[in-house]
């Protein structure tokens, strides 16, 4: 090949690497920024599940301080070695042996007892702190009461949680005053007792030939169970209800990243409340991951727990509760009350009181 | 013969060929790249559009937990929602000169209030002068003065200890075992006619009792009549038998003026949505009832505050008065911005508050007086003299720019703001918009979450100024004492330097607070 014809060989090669680079360089950088939106825009879905955190984080304070807590975890034997006495509680009677493995919960009267404004929750009993009196001693409020007191032990304000391996204790077992709660959230593919997310269960005939044409018959329930789809079609009512009931916890894979709430009761009826979106599960720092023992959770990896931090969204409100109840439901900031002027006091009660005060908290708290 | 290298040119066929493929090649380059490009300027103005929204909608969300809108602690211009000023407001001509605050008594008060963002310390409770009045708003002081009256059981006798709470206490907010604060009947139920046969109407039926047994403003409070031997009727009568404290007795009576005295101070500083936010869930803002219905020769009502300043206001509206928040009613936080209607259009309001907004354009901007009666008005209900709609949002909207220097060419992002309370529930709503100039297309956001309350604003904010640093604080258990601090004093790392910043709730003297220090 002569020197012309390479040279025009090599033009056609340059004008056509030249275009490929040039398409390829504007390939990239559409790429590149649609990445980049991808991106933001998964900042932006933090925020947003951390907002929903905080409307989670207020409702499970203002049904936790009524509700009281679960009984099923007195199994947990090793954070919880009076768990024992649950057996004794069943035995007396004061709790059924809970045979469908549900969760008991023995109703409580508030953060800040309405019955004497003592610290909360406490149960009809008046069972709650250990030691009444922070004289050393343990109490038995009730002297008929035989429980040594598993309940009695769950606000006991003795200090037995360290934040670092071989630290000194520094906080209570949640929920005593100076406690701390954290709950990591996923959505589960099936909660108990859901609904199916069905608009239309009655739908109306669109055919006009159709004798039912335009009419709005009530054929189906409204709304629908959400069963299993494993559940055969001639399952009996009891299997269906089981089902139904049961539903699916497992967590729903994939989609959005988990966010969480994390509770720090600072005073009796007052709380720091830190929601966040990401994968560190409401953890605080490495000291913390050590200390609870969750390591595992990470691979044992400092530096991946460090990237999930740095790659989380983090807010900090401090949320005050309050006893009154002159509402229809749950309502926040204050406010307040039924939103009609012709019916008795029952139409005017929640269960669970009301937030009287959110704060966002413009710098990370010291306690938290 | 010529040989290939000896040629110093192409043939015409060549040239032909070559820039007809040439300019194939070019126009195809061409249109690769400016197909490209413009898709590289759609996807980049698409990411801007989105990147616009996400900026509006984050903007939305500080807004909701700052309100910066309503009161910026940073701005070097004045905050106008901090200001006081004296203003008369009409009251009730219904409260009788036998209130135990006689300040009250006069149908149309002067007095100083404030806005949403007043601190407390500019507008302390009020200290009567105890030799005059008899009467002293200063929490903890006795409300009556002298000795005579204090040992005066017909006046009260040895005053209920809940009774000499006044204002507000920052540490010490309804605390949540105070029946006070947990009461939760509907207390009052009766209208103010009462039908001639003496019957009461079903409406009318005091079967949650009476408001006068929780709280009143009077020296001598008929409280109930109970049995009354003198009437025979007395005993199928509703009323008569939930009169709880038996005969119409002096030694009865009792001064329940603490519950009263702690909304009036919170309206008078902070308004209508202020007062709800601060005030409990189970708090009856308006008491309506007259005090001495005479029906056949037979008294049957109870004597109750008979205050009407909250009727129409935010009481639950005429006939049946007494409730938590007024049905269909909305209060709001009426903005003294440069972005709302409220400052750039105008609107008349009048010197009372029954009638709410007229609705007509006064043409001049909203003065202090106006501000400040604009805060204790209805906005938006069944009674109120609303005409537009539109106009009330004018004035409760703010709209601020949010991109006042933006290129011509990129889309003019916005966004509208309200805060306001319609049925008892308190919402901040937003709406981001953008409008594309070139498109002429328009996208609309709507966001509203759950966010800072007033109170948690107030505590956003320094009480002289500027931003307020919250670190903790520390419940000893022991004695019970919240401190101000994430430690307590001894404790180790105990520094005053990390004792929170006064905020808008403090007094102003910190020494008002000594235990949580």
């Amino acid at each position: 090949m002569s020197l012309y014809q390479r040279s025009r060989g090599g033009v056609v090669l340059i004008l056509a690497m030249g275009l490929c680079v040039m398409l390829g360089a504007l390939a990239l950088a559409f790429i590149a920024r649609t990445r980049m939106d991808a991106s933001e825009m998964a900042g932006l879905l933090r925020i947003a599940q951390s907002r929903v955190m905080l409307s989670a984080a207020c409702a499970y304070v203002l049904e936790a301080g009524r509700i009281g807590y679960d009984l099923s975890d007195a199994y947990d034997s090793v954070r919880r070695p009076w768990a024992t006495t649950y057996a004794w509680a069943i035995s007396a009677g004061r709790v059924s042996a809970d045979p469908q493995n549900t969760l008991y919960h023995e109703e409580c009267f508030g953060w800040v007892d309405v019955r004497d404004g003592t610290v909360g929750p406490r149960t009809l009993d008046y069972d709650s702190l250990r030691d009444r009196n922070f004289d050393g001693t343990e109490d038995n409020l009730d002297p008929t009461d035989p429980e040594p007191s598993y309940y009695d032990r769950r606000y006991d304000n003795t200090k037995v949680v360290t934040r670092k391996i071989g630290g000194p204790a520094v906080r209570p077992f949640w929920p005593a005053v100076g406690g701390i709660c954290r709950a990591p959230m996923a959505v589960m593919k099936r909660p108990p007792f859901a609904l199916r997310p069905e608009t239309t269960p009655n739908a109306i005939t669109q055919d006009p030939t159709a004798w039912d044409f335009g009419l709005p018959l009530l054929r189906n329930a409204d709304g629908n169970p959400s069963l299993s789809p494993d559940l055969p079609a001639t399952a009996t009512q009891a299997q269906r209800w089981a089902d139904w009931q049961a539903g699916d916890r497992l967590p729903r894979l994939g989609g959005a990243q988990g966010a969480w709430f994390r509770l720090y009761r600072d005073a009796p009826a007052t709380f720091i409340v830190t929601v966040g979106c990401g994968g560190t599960m409401g953890y605080r720092d490495w000291d913390e991951v050590e200390a609870e023992g969750a390591d595992l959770r990470f691979g044992y990896d400092r530096n991946l727990f460090q990237q999930l931090l740095d790659e989380e969204e983090r807010l900090w409100f401090r949320i005050e509760w309050s006893p009154a109840v002159a509402t229809k439901g749950v309502l926040y900031g204050g406010s307040y009350f039924s939103d009609t002027n012709a019916v008795g006091p029952s139409d005017s009660i929640n269960q669970a009181g009301t937030l009287s005060l959110i704060q966002r908290l413009r710098m990370q708290p010291r306690e938290w | 013969m010529i040989t290939p290298r000896l040629r110093h040119g192409f043939t015409l066929i060549e040239l032909v060929v070559a820039t007809g493929v040439g300019m194939f090649v070019i126009v195809t380059a061409y249109a690769a790249v400016r197909s490209a490009s413009r898709t590289i300027q759609a996807a980049e103005r698409l990411a801007l559009e989105n990147r616009l929204l996400r900026a509006g909608f984050v903007y939305a969300l500080d807004e909701i937990d700052y309100w910066t809108l309503f009161d910026d602690p940073v701005s070097a211009n004045p905050q106008p929602l901090r200001a006081t000023d004296a203003v008369t407001i009409s009251r009730s001509s219904e409260q009788k000169t036998n209130n135990v605050v006689t300040a009250l008594s006069s149908t149309y008060t002067t007095s100083t209030y404030g806005l949403p963002f007043t601190p407390f310390k500019d507008l302390p409770p009020v200290d009567y002068d105890a030799a005059t009045t008899g009467v002293r708003l200063r929490p903890g002081d006795p409300i009556l003065a002298t000795s005579a009256e204090q040992s005066d059981t017909g006046l009260g006798g040895s005053l209920l200890t809940r009774d000499l709470d006044r204002g507000w206490d920052m540490h010490r907010p309804y605390q949540a075992s105070d029946p006070l604060s947990w009461c939760s009947a509907r207390l009052m139920y009766a209208s103010s006619s009462i039908p001639n046969d003496g019957k009461m109407k079903s409406d009318d039926l005091q079967l949650f009792g009476r408001s006068g047994l929780f709280s009143h403003l009077k020296r001598r409070p008929t409280l109930g009549y109970g049995l009354m031997t003198s009437n025979p009727k007395a005993l199928l009568d509703d009323r008569v038998i939930t009169g709880a404290f038996g005969q119409s007795d002096a030694n009865e009576a009792r001064t329940l003026t603490r519950y009263d005295n702690r909304i009036d101070y919170l309206w008078n500083v902070l308004g209508n949505l202020g007062a709800i936010d601060y005030l409990p869930a189970n708090t009856f803002f308006g008491y309506n009832l007259s005090d001495s219905l005479i029906r056949g020769g037979v008294t049957y009502a109870c004597e109750e505050a008979r205050d009407g300043r909250y009727q129409d206001r935010f009481s639950n509206g005429p006939g049946r008065t007494l409730s938590t928040g007024r049905q269909g009613s909305t209060q709001a936080i009426v903005p003294a911005s440069p972005f709302s209607g409220a400052d750039t259009v105008g609107f008349a309001a009048d010197g009372g508050l029954g009638d709410g907004d007229d609705g007509k354009k006064s043409g001049s901007e909203l003065s202090l007086p106006l501000l400040i009666r604009s805060q204790r008005k209805n906005w938006v209900s069944e009674t109120a003299h609303i005409f537009h709609y539109g106009d009330t949002y004018n004035r409760l909207i703010q709209i601020p720019p949010l991109t006042p220097q933006r290129p011509d060419n990129w889309p003019d992002l916005r966004m509208a703001f309200m805060r306001t309370m319609t049925r008892g529930r308190i919402s901040a709503v937003a709406f981001v918009r953008w409008l594309d100039p070139v498109s002429n297309k328009e996208v609309e956001l709507e966001v509203s979450a759950l966010g800072s309350t007033l109170r948690g604003a107030r505590q956003q904010r320094h009480r002289d100024g500027g931003w307020a640093t919250f670190y903790g604080v520390h419940y000893d258990a022991v004695t019970g004492v919240l401190w101000d601090n994430p430690r307590m004093a001894g404790d180790p790392g105990y520094t005053t330097s990390e004792n929170n910043q006064p905020t808008l709730d403090y007094p102003a003297d910190a020494a008002d607070v000594p235990a949580r220090r």
